[in-house]
């Protein structure tokens, strides 16, 4: 790194760039949550089931984010681990109201964890309980019990409800994240 | 039994997603379904609950983890799927569900047709009986007759009824019923489902039915009409179908007494003739596997040559298919009942996979796509209890240790390794044939001979050894020091586990005017089994020459004989 770019990295005028992972099972709202995270004049109307997967890019608070929506379903649930090495953030979403396949997550995020490129480094991790607006939906704390994630003490992690097709509980979820990533990279 | 190793080392390939011991559900495995029966890609449990007896039996609709709906059945369903009849969109499909003579089809859990298979004149005698409006004695009597003759199954419901009545509640019911015609209903036994025209997920299909009056129908989905209709030769208790109706399909059919049938192309073919009675079938391309009772899961060619056979861990009580394409395994899920509760092999052709316990044993199981995931294995116990497992994705049933088939090859086809006549043995029978008075004279004095050396050797025998049959013991002897005085040690042991000699005594048979022993007679204490007595007595050399000495063990007959070659003893005593 050189003087220049330490100076302005500290004078805060460079561009920040983040590349995040989006992760969790099909039918969940990755592509949702993403789609409503990006500024108004690129968002799709449609959402389709994500295939391999596919890049996006949205701003918050000055830092840019370079999101991989991976897809969620289990014949492209093998991609992910090759994503793990470069990200520097993960972003976990659950479908809260899918109970059958709470069991499934767990075992998708206890594989992640447990991922040499994952498990030694400082990656934190969002997770989205989406879909809060359903009857039968879990509240956050019963998800976040449901997938152990009081076990994990070595990552920042932080969990919140949300409902992507309104944007409710975003914000909250990505600020934290913002904070999080600007932290490790000072 | 290495397979099984494996599969146990292996980590679990199943999530436990779901489990309800208190579903309290009764059910068997051609009562339950899945399918996406509102069309929004969130596939549905559906299972018709017999109940426990007592109140109504009921279709269930579960989704993901709850149940989404119950409707009340008025009959006990032999059969329900979960099949395509139109093409609209959205694409929903149909329940059908066989009960008695009908076919009941629902959509979004709402009656939407039901189907009544056509009725079957009676016997002309027995429409003839109802008309002539005679008393009810003599009506009763009548058909108890024709009851006798062509069978009381073969009844019309009426004449059963009438027959099963009290006797004072007939005359109403002949009243009530005697302007009615005569007219037979047949019950389903058993319906399956094959695609029509596509071989799509979601691609109309056609409801194949067996009958108890030996038909097989085939129904038309889009319009519920009859399309074809088959005699066969059993009334099958089990159904397996193959292929696409417009194209080729075959269809496996399963008797009460143990007889597989398969019908292809309008003919009704016998393919096997099980020794014991068959519990599930699955129909496969080439051939078809079949669990029965004593025990065992088989495999047959569709032409009806055996292939492999295993033996179960357990008596069996369901089969299912678990097809696997990302993995390129098609297996078959055995629930047995086992001593210590239940368990789910899973086999691949003969070979074991992976097996799981369950704490009951499992009565009915479905295989595919539930809620969002696509291998899900539900079960219900013989207890009641509901249970979900979701395939890992990075589940692996091992990929290698294909145990070798156990293939039940023909005995004409196993071929002798007989080697070409040699000019030696042509060259011996030709002698034998020319010389044969001679060989035979030949062969009679050999076995003469062979006779005599054996008689020989038992006369030998019989003078040189003591045959007792139950005295065994054993005789050790020991000579001590350097002479002219020496010391004879003997060491007597009893190797009769079960008897103790009495009144034995010891001697020995010697030149006296080599030695001189100082006791010649020496009595032998009880010879308890496994105790070793020591006996010891001395010997002074007279002369300085070696002479072997005998000695005798004897009761009331002599038991046992030893010879001890006594020392050359260095000097005299003088």
């Amino acid at each position: 790194m050189g003087l220049f770019d330490k100076l302005s990295n500290f004078l805060g005028l460079k561009k920040k760039e983040v590349k995040v992972l989006v992760v969790g099972l099909n039918n969940s709202g990755k592509s949702t949550i993403i789609n409503h995270l990006k500024s108004d004049d690129e968002k799709s109307t449609e959402i389709v089931p994500t295939i391999g997967l596919s890049v996006e890019k949205f701003k918050n608070q000055k830092v840019y984010f370079t999101a991989l929506d991976m897809s969620g379903q289990g014949r492209y649930r093998d991609l992910w681990e090759h994503y793990y090495k470069e990200c520097e953030g993960i972003i976990f979403v659950i479908d809260s109201s899918d109970r059958l396949r709470l069991a499934v997550a767990k075992e998708e995020l206890d594989m992640l964890i447990q991922h040499p490129d994952v498990a030694g480094r400082f990656v934190p991790l969002l997770f989205f309980a989406n879909k809060m607006d359903l009857r039968d939906a879990l509240s956050s704390v019963k998800v976040a019990a449901a997938l152990g994630l009081e076990k994990l003490q070595d990552k920042p992690w932080h969990i919140c409800s949300s409902n992507a097709v309104t944007g409710e509980g975003l914000q909250e979820g990505v600020h934290w994240f913002t904070q999080q990533v600007c932290e490790s990279m000072r | 039994m290495a397979s099984l190793r494996i599969s146990l080392s292996m980590q679990q390939p199943w999530i436990d997603a779901y489990s309800d011991p208190k579903a309290e559900i009764r059910t068997f495995s051609s009562c339950l379904t899945l399918g996406d029966l509102n069309g929004d890609n969130e596939y549905k449990l559906i299972l018709a609950d017999l109940g426990s007896g007592s109140g109504h039996v009921k279709l269930k609709v579960y989704k993901g983890t709850s149940l989404s709906s119950e409707i009340v059945l008025l009959d006990f369903p032999s059969a329900v799927v979960s099949i395509y009849t139109d093409t609209n969109e959205p694409r929903i499909p149909g329940l059908a569900v066989s009960c008695g003579c009908h076919v009941l089809v629902y959509r979004n859990c709402r009656p939407y047709f039901k189907f009544c298979m056509p009725s079957i004149e009676a016997s002309s005698l027995e429409a003839d009986l109802w008309r002539q409006k005679s008393q009810t004695t003599q009506m009763v009597r009548l058909l108890q007759e024709l009851a006798d003759e062509i069978g009381y199954s073969n009844l019309s419901a009426p004449s059963q009824t009438l027959l099963a009545l009290e006797p004072n509640m007939r005359d109403e019911f002949l009243n009530k019923n005697r302007h009615h015609l005569i007219k037979k209903q047949t019950v389903i036994t058993c319906m399956t489902a094959i695609k029509k025209s596509l071989s799509d997920e979601k691609s109309v299909s056609c409801i194949i039915l067996a009958t108890e009056n030996y038909q097989v129908f085939i129904l038309d989905p889009e319009a519920f009409v009859i399309m074809d209709k088959f005699p066969v030769p059993c009334v099958a208790s089990m159904i397996s179908a193959l292929g696409l109706y417009a194209v080729d399909y075959r269809v496996l059919l399963a008797s009460r007494a143990g007889k597989i049938f398969l019908l292809k192309a309008g003919v009704t073919v016998p393919v096997a003739h099980l020794a014991s009675h068959p519990v599930g079938l699955i129909l496969h391309t080439l051939s078809f596997t079949i669990a029965t009772m004593n025990g065992n899961l088989q495999s047959y060619s569709t032409k009806g040559i055996k292939q492999w056979s295993t033996t179960l861990p357990g008596a069996p009580v369901d089969v299912c298919c678990v097809p696997l394409q990302g993995l390129a395994l098609n297996l078959v899920a055995v629930s047995v009942s086992t001593d210590s509760g239940g368990s789910i092999l899973l086999y691949s052709g003969p070979q074991l996979m992976h097996s799981f316990n369950t704490p009951t044993p499992v009565s009915a199981l479905v295989f595919g796509r539930y809620g969002q995931e696509e291998h899900a294995l539900c079960s219900v116990t013989t207890g009641g209890a509901l249970s979900v497992k979701l395939l890992k994705r990075t589940a692996n049933f091992g990929n290698g240790e294909k145990a070798p088939m156990i293939s039940g090859s023909q005995p004409h086809n196993i071929k002798l390794l007989v080697p070409k006549k040699t000019r030696l043995f042509v060259e011996q029978t030709l002698r034998e044939r020319d010389q044969c008075r001679e060989m035979h004279n030949w062969f009679q004095k050999a076995w003469l001979d062979l006779g005599v050396s054996v008689s020989e050797a038992y006369l030998n025998g019989l003078r040189s050894t003591s045959v007792c049959e139950r005295e065994s013991l054993k005789l050790t002897a020991q000579v001590l020091g350097l002479g002219p005085r020496l010391k004879i040690q003997l060491f007597l042991e009893n190797l009769a586990p079960d008897y103790v000699p009495a009144g034995l005594a010891v001697t020995f048979l010697y030149d006296p005017k080599l030695y001189t022993i100082h006791k010649t007679y020496i009595p032998v204490p009880m010879l308890v089994p496994g105790l070793t007595v020591s006996l010891e007595t001395l010997v002074t050399c007279e002369l300085g020459v070696a002479s072997p000495l005998q000695v005798l063990v004897f009761a009331s007959r002599l038991l046992l004989t030893a010879v001890i070659n006594m020392p050359p003893a260095t000097a005299t005593l003088v």
